[in-house]
């Protein structure tokens, strides 16, 4: 063996290695006892999550939860593969993703609430109304009693969990009008909406902020009470989906936990308690 | 070693020859070895020979490492062209316990079960509500559209919904709300057509399951076309400006901010149009908003300009000073010299910042999408909501399941051969300039 | 008119900032004649036949004193234009510089700029520079071809076509022929010989035989300083300096 070849393989090494264990082995590092639940999916639900694995890491410090929020279709597909132990998603499971058989935890019901700019004199919509904006059929806001100004449809985009929800439950499934704004995120639709006299938009109930106007729908307000009582009816289900089978006891607890009236009540801050 | 006899081994291979070259020994009879240099020829000669191991080692990780990026791009896009996505249909039984399928018997079964592909009939035997119930489906294989290769009789039709294209969901009463038992069946999508791909103006990818990105195809290519148009006559002219005209202080310096600007964050970019650009052409136009292919085009022609001025900068540089002594020494002025003599010998250079920067709008996504508006229309007017292919790839990656997400390697390989083409074309100019220049 | 020098330089002193490049240079340069500045590098050759078409106004911090008559109308005069000064001075320089365009559009060049534009014209102006620099019969099939392509040789006289397309009256050669071998030296020295007949011809060059061989006029640059100026025979035979005699004979420089 040449000398040569020895040492370029020895610093090739020196150079490799450190990445390659940088790759691997990330979960175990502080003691036996210590447990890693990976959490990754929908981005609506991530910051309820968040909150969940703060309160419960305090009580539980050997538990650590890792949550990544990428999207409902990469937290279905994740917990379906196991690249996540747990998997997020912030719209009910479409019938190939039923196919996987995974098993699923509702854990908030979140409103979803149209929104507009605080100007806009409109305050409320009919379900038809809202509809007919979003697929083309309303074009201008003196159309639904405001002034004459034409409406700035934004969406969020194909695949979001939060627009099949409301696709689905305003009816309109995959109509919507050609020449919408879409958007990858509440953030963005709502910095949109909040910059525009013209646009409409929707969003979490739980991102709302100063900057925008929730509408009524049918003349119900978009409240927490509201769609427990059922008259709100824009709503969806925030689910947390998992393999019984190939989830470890630390898991089952927090699983079991975010039922919990504690949990509950962190839900409530923002999103609507599960019965 | 013996020297002589590894020349022997391989006397065919020039590169084993060449090799053994500097395996010389180095100390020559009568050259004596000068101990005032601290390092001696054969410690030089394993220093260089493990500095070149080192070099292909990496190098052949790096290629490695893009030649798997590369086969995992097309190995994922080119699937939904020839592959369906199921071999057969598939049945998934929500809160039945118990079914026979076809014959078999399935206990508690979530996972979707495949039919076999050869079967003529569906039929699902299950009690519903405490009644055995016996549904017995025709199967038609090879029909043109493979909606048609189940029947629901008509007894069926008030239980029957389909949720979506090729998937039917048959609901039946239960006895607690949220617990009715389900049968879906998931017929699977037959290879999808390259040209419709390409030439389709829908993209409807979840529900109706069309995947048409002729309208990002346009957009992208007119937002890229416009940016250049916009970009690159004022990138030039600040180009020659910087290049031909400042004082050399001031030259350098703002040739020293121009490069910070090629190496800010393109989401800044993207703020600066959300936030100025947007609304400035919302206001411009009258339109319901702003965002739009014009306010894309605005963002893009700013964020090549950087690329295309530091490479023109460089190429003007880099024209010898006895060419414009030249130019000038024969009477002509300075802004005849800068455009006649500098720029025409510095084409390649410029033209090569041109298509860098036309790359730089074709490839750019963070920016795109928060001005653009991201709707997968074709654009009508400069108003025009519109999605480019970058930006289809970033908003849906995360939220795209199964086909969808194939589709979105797909695109990848569409701009994948974009630049390809883009690249060809400068090798073309540049082999064109080459033998102008040289023949 | 042949007796009225075509330059006249008096007391001319140039600074490159402090440094002082051109001390009291004196000098009368003839028309119709070559006129050879030697000296040892450094000295100040290339800067004083830059004077002659002002090309040092391209370098900053360059400051001129004195005054410098072309057929008696200061050059660095208020009211000169430095680009149709430049037009009647032509330049040639030490490598050869065609520009990466076609021969033809190399000669052609010059008078563009001036603004002439028809086709023909521009033809005939190609062609009797490119006889006069004795290059014609070498490129009349290749016009179109790129100047690189050319040789060395063929390159410099192309420079010098290129700058007799102007029309001047004055052609400056920065040691034309230093970048060249033998044969393309002698062919650019017999052009030379011929072009006197028209123009007037400034020369710096390091070769003592090349001086001697072509020129009418010698000056010898020392240090920024004309130490010695007079006919070219008269310098070489009987120098009036002692480092004249000795740069000519190869003992210092
Ligand atoms: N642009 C310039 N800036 C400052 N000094 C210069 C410049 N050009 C020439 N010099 C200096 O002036 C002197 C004369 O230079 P030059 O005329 O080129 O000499 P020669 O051509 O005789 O070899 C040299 O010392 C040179 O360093
Ligand atoms: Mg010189």
């Amino acid at each position: 063996m040449k000398i040569e070849r020895t040492v370029a393989l020895v610093a090739a090494m020196a150079l490799l290695v450190p990445a390659l264990s940088f790759a691997g082995g990330r979960s175990e590092s502080g003691g036996p006892t210590q447990y890693t639940i990976e959490v990754t999916g929908s981005t609506s639900v991530s910051p309820l999550m968040e909150s969940f694995a703060e309160t419960y890491s305090a009580a539980h410090p050997h538990v650590s939860i890792n949550v990544s929020g990428t999207g409902s279709g990469d937290g279905i597909t994740g917990a379906n593969t196991g690249v996540a132990e747990l998997g997020m998603s912030s719209r009910s499971l479409r019938p190939t993703e039923l196919g996987f058989g995974l098993d699923v935890l509702t854990v908030a019901i979140d409103a979803i609430a149209v929104i507009v700019h605080p100007d806009n004199p409109v305050s409320g919509l009919s379900r038809d109304q809202v509809r007919q904006i979003y697929t083309g059929e309303i074009t201008n806001w003196n159309q639904v009693g405001g002034p004459d100004r034409p409406i700035a449809v934004v969406s969020r985009e194909p695949g979001s969990g939060t627009r099949g929800a409301f696709e689905e439950v305003v009816d309109f499934v995959d109509r919507l009008v050609s020449g919408a704004i879409e958007f990858d995120g509440t953030g963005g639709v709502r910095a949109s909406v909040a910059g525009n006299l013209n646009a409409i938009g929707y969003i979490s109930l739980g991102s709302i902020t100063h900057e925008v106007k929730a509408l009524d729908i049918e003349g119900v307000a978009a409240t927490g009470a509201n769609v427990t009582s059922g008259a709100y009816t824009i709503a969806r289900p925030f689910l947390v989906l998992y393999r019984q089978e190939k989830t470890a006891s630390e898991t089952d607890r927090f699983l079991e936990w975010m039922v919990s009236p504690e949990a509950q009540a962190i839900v409530e801050r923002n999103y609507v308690r599960i019965n | 070693m013996n020297h002589g006899d590894s020349k022997l081994c391989a006397p065919t291979d020039a590169r084993a020859t060449l090799d053994d070259r500097d395996r010389l020994p180095c100390e020559f009879p009568g050259q004596a070895a000068r101990p005032e240099y601290a390092m001696s020829s054969s410690t030089r000669i394993i220093v260089d020979r493990s500095l070149r191991h080192i070099f292909r080692i990496v190098s052949f990780f790096s290629v490695i490492a893009l030649a798997a990026m590369v086969i995992f791009v097309f190995a994922q896009g080119l699937g939904p062209f020839f592959f369906p996505t199921a071999p057969s249909i598939a049945v998934v039984l929500e809160n039945i316990p118990s079914a026979r399928i076809n014959g078999s018997l399935y206990e508690n079964h979530r996972r979707a079960i495949p039919l076999d592909p050869e079967a003529s009939y569906l039929t699902i035997e299950f009690p519903l509500s405490g009644t055995p119930t016996r549904i017995s489906l025709p199967l038609y294989r090879n029909v043109e559209d493979p909606g048609r290769s189940i029947e629901f009789p008509p007894e069926l039709q008030d239980y029957l919904s389909s949720p979506e294209h090729l998937s039917y969901t048959l609901s039946f009463p239960g006895s607690l709300p949220g617990l009715e038992p389900r049968i879906h069946i998931n017929i699977p999508e037959p290879p999808y057509s390259f040209r419709s791909f390409i030439t389709g103006r829908e993209w409807r990818p979840v529900y109706r399951k069309m995947y048409g990105i002729f309208p990002m195809i346009i957009a992208t290519l007119l937002s890229a076309l416009g940016a250049v148009l916009v970009g690159a006559p004022v990138a030039l002219l600040s180009c020659v400006l910087i290049a031909e005209f400042l004082p050399p202080r001031l030259s350098a310096a703002v040739t020293g901010a121009i490069e910070l600007l090629a190496g800010i964050p393109s989401v800044v970019y993207g703020f600066f149009g959300l936030m100025i650009v947007v609304p400035g052409i919302q206001r411009l136009f009258g339109s319901a908003s702003g965002s739009s292919i014009a306010a894309a085009i605005a963002i893009l022609s700013l964020m090549i300009l950087p690329t295309i001025v530091t490479i023109g900068v460089t190429a003007l540089r880099s024209v010898p000073a006895t060419l414009r002594e030249a130019s000038l020494a024969l009477g002509a002025t300075k802004m005849q010299t800068a455009w006649c003599v500098v720029c025409t010998s510095a084409k390649s250079g410029l033209v090569t910042g041109v298509v860098l920067g036309t790359a730089r709008a074709l490839g750019e996504t963070m920016a795109v999408i928060l001005v653009a508006g991201n709707s997968p229309q074709i654009p009508v007017s400069l108003v025009s909501s519109v999605r480019t292919l970058t930006a289809t790839i970033a908003l849906e990656m995360g939220y795209s399941a199964g086909r969808h997400n194939e589709m979105l390697f797909s695109i990848g390989i569409i701009l994948f051969l974009l630049i390809f083409l883009l690249n060809g074309v400068i090798m073309r100019l540049r082999g064109k300039m080459h033998t102008e220049v040289s023949s | 008119m042949n007796s009225s020098p075509k330059f006249s330089i008096k007391n001319l002193n140039l600074y490159y900032g402090v440094f002082h490049a051109l001390k009291a240079v004196e000098m009368e340069i003839p028309d119709r004649n070559v006129t050879a500045l030697i000296g040892p590098s450094g000295c100040g050759k290339s800067t004083f036949i830059r004077v002659l078409n002002r090309m040092n106004d391209l370098v900053r911090d360059c400051l001129i004193e004195g005054t410098v008559l072309m057929d008696n109308t200061n050059i660095y005069g208020p009211g000169t234009d430095v680009t149709s000064l430049r037009t009647a001075v032509g330049m040639v320089f030490q490598k050869p510089n065609p520009f990466p365009m076609s021969i033809w559009q190399n000669v052609a060049y010059g008078p563009k700029m001036q603004g002439l534009r028809n086709t023909a014209a521009l033809n005939e102006v190609v062609e009797e520079s490119l006889r006069r620099a004795a290059l014609w019969d070498e490129v009349k099939d290749r016009l179109k071809k790129n100047a690189l392509s050319l040789s060395g040789g063929q390159q410099q006289r192309l420079c010098i076509a290129r700058a007799i397309a102007m029309q001047p009256q004055v052609i400056l050669m920065d040691e034309p022929t230093s970048a060249l071998d033998p044969i393309a030296t002698k062919r650019i020295e017999e052009l030379m010989e011929s072009l006197k007949r028209d123009y007037c011809i400034v020369i710096v060059t390091h070769s003592m035989n090349q001086a001697l061989r072509i020129s009418d006029k010698t000056a010898f640059f020392l240090m920024g300083e004309v130490l010695e100026f007079g006919d070219t025979a008269r310098v070489f035979d009987d120098p009036r300096h002692e480092e004249t005699s000795r740069y000519i004979t190869g003992h210092f420089g």
